[in-house]
């Protein structure tokens, strides 16, 4: 059912040529270098230490590997991580 | 993001929390939408950044989760409220220096005079003074362009004037106006200014006096302004019998040759005297009893020197009280010789100096020449300077009745 609603907000997002992330809740990330992430869209964190994050996503989450790992700035729908990032990785 | 000079305004509070799961505080506070930021985990807890205006609700948080909370720093002015009310004395002192020095540099305190030649500074001054500029006065009583509009009209030597105020000084700068030289108007001849022989005349007014070639004295007439009527010998007429001079204000230009000397001389041999660097400086008290030497004792051994004394003295019931001072500078005769040649020149640098002294300034010379008067055994070389040149000789000389008018 969910993974239907999304097909369809997918086709009419490329239809009317939208940006995905602001019309499916799609997570953005900038990254700027190996020290600083920004992301866009996040719907909390499920684990924080300074080697792992992990941040929960409309669909899934997001696990971060790294090292000296921080939030530097924590909003309801954005975020941003700073520290020596190795990894990313979305994960189901 | 975090906005730096907003939190620090608002003010913000560094925390330490130790417990389990610290995402879920994380993620509460998320919710209830309270901005923190700085997240870092340490040890078995986290640190973060939490602003003042959320810290109330935060600590719900914290209290509803059964965590441990330390605040670690207070940040931003709020906290400092605490410091300054503690503090009052220097609170004061900062705002009453900032207050007087606001008050102090809202004064002038210097006048500044300049681009006047003919008019006294003073005069300026004091019609400044009369408009409101003067040491002392408050900024806000003067307007600058009234000042200087009022100025203007009050000094009629003056063609502009600027009051520049740049802080506590005033400079006004003036530009005097160029009046022309009173001017006679009535009946007047030209005469010699000064001896010479006349080169070239042009009359434009008046009849002349002089041809070319004639040798003048100072105060001849060059050009008439007396003028006889001329008859046409041609014409056959008979020359009037009492011809009636006309009256004219002569004008025209009468060059002539002029001469001027300058006089120097130089010793072969000169004494003067001079200071050694040694001096010798004595201090006494002076009591009604004795007199105490404090500094300087020993005897003057100078052979020549110039000796200055200072002194302090109160009379008293007793006698005379006070402090002497005496300055004993020593001399020696410094002898200075010049050969014959170096004398001749600075002989004739002193004659050409004193000839530059008395022509008038800008007038080209034709021709110079020096003699040496003196014999070569003298010893003292003398020097005359001649120079030649040619100038415009004639001034103007009312005749009587005839008035200069400024």
């Amino acid at each position: 059912m969910e993974k239907r609603r999304e097909i369809i907000s997918k086709a009419m997002a490329d239809f009317l040529e939208i940006p995905g992330d602001l019309v499916l809740d799609i997570p953005k990330l900038t990254i700027t270098g190996r020290t600083e992430l920004h992301l866009e869209n996040h719907k909390g964190i499920i684990e924080f230490s300074t080697e792992r994050m992990r941040i929960n996503l409309s669909r899934g989450f997001l696990e971060i590997i790294g090292d000296k790992l921080e939030i530097q700035a924590l909003m309801p729908d954005e975020m941003k991580i700073a520290g020596e990032i190795t990894g990313i990785k979305y994960i189901d | 993001m975090a906005n730096k000079f907003s939190d620090q305004v608002g003010g913000f509070i560094s925390l330490y929390l130790k417990g389990d799961n610290p995402e879920k505080i994380i993620n509460l506070a998320l919710a209830r939408g309270i901005f923190i930021w700085d997240i870092k985990k340490q040890g078995e807890g986290i640190h973060l950044k939490v602003r003042t205006s959320g810290f109330e609700a935060f600590k719900n948080i914290i209290n509803e989760n059964h965590f441990e909370m330390e605040v670690i720093k207070k940040q931003g002015l709020p906290f400092y409220k605490t410091v300054m009310r503690r503090r009052l004395g220097l609170m004061t002192g900062a705002l009453l220096f900032v207050l007087t020095l606001y008050l102090m540099s809202s004064f002038v305190w210097f006048v500044e005079v300049s681009g006047n030649n003919s008019i006294d500074r003073s005069r300026i001054l004091i019609t400044a003074a009369r408009h409101g500029i003067y040491p002392g006065a408050a900024k806000w009583n003067f307007s600058r362009i009234e000042v200087e509009e009022a100025m203007l009209r009050d000094l009629s030597e003056i063609a502009y004037i600027q009051c520049d105020i740049r802080g506590v000084k005033v400079s006004i700068k003036v530009v005097e106006k160029i009046l022309p030289d009173g001017e006679i108007t009535g009946p007047c001849h030209l005469t010699a200014a000064r001896d010479g022989v006349v080169e070239e005349i042009l009359v434009l007014d008046g009849q002349a006096h002089v041809k070319v070639g004639d040798v003048v004295a100072k105060g001849d007439i060059l050009i008439s302004g007396v003028v006889f009527p001329m008859v046409p010998e041609d014409l056959g007429l008979k020359p009037l019998i009492d011809p009636q001079p006309g009256l004219t204000r002569a004008r025209g230009q009468v060059k002539a040759r002029t001469w001027y000397e300058g006089y120097g001389e130089c010793k072969l041999k000169s004494e003067e005297k001079v200071f050694s660097g040694k001096e010798l400086t004595q201090l006494y008290l002076e009591t009604p009893w004795k007199r105490i030497t404090l500094k300087g004792r020993g005897e003057n051994s100078f052979a020549i020197f110039e000796q200055s004394s200072n002194e302090k003295i109160w009379s008293g019931r007793l006698g005379n009280w006070g402090f002497i001072r005496q300055d004993i500078k020593e001399q020696v005769i410094k002898i200075t010789e010049y050969s014959e040649k170096e004398a001749v020149n600075i002989a004739r640098e002193k004659a050409l100096n004193s000839l530059r002294q008395e022509m008038p300034a800008g007038l080209k010379a034709s021709d110079s020449h020096f003699n040496v008067l003196s014999s070569p055994s003298d010893s003292i070389v003398r020097i005359k300077v001649f120079v030649e040149s040619i100038e415009d000789i004639a001034v103007p000389q009312p005749i009587d009745g005839a008035k200069i008018s400024k």
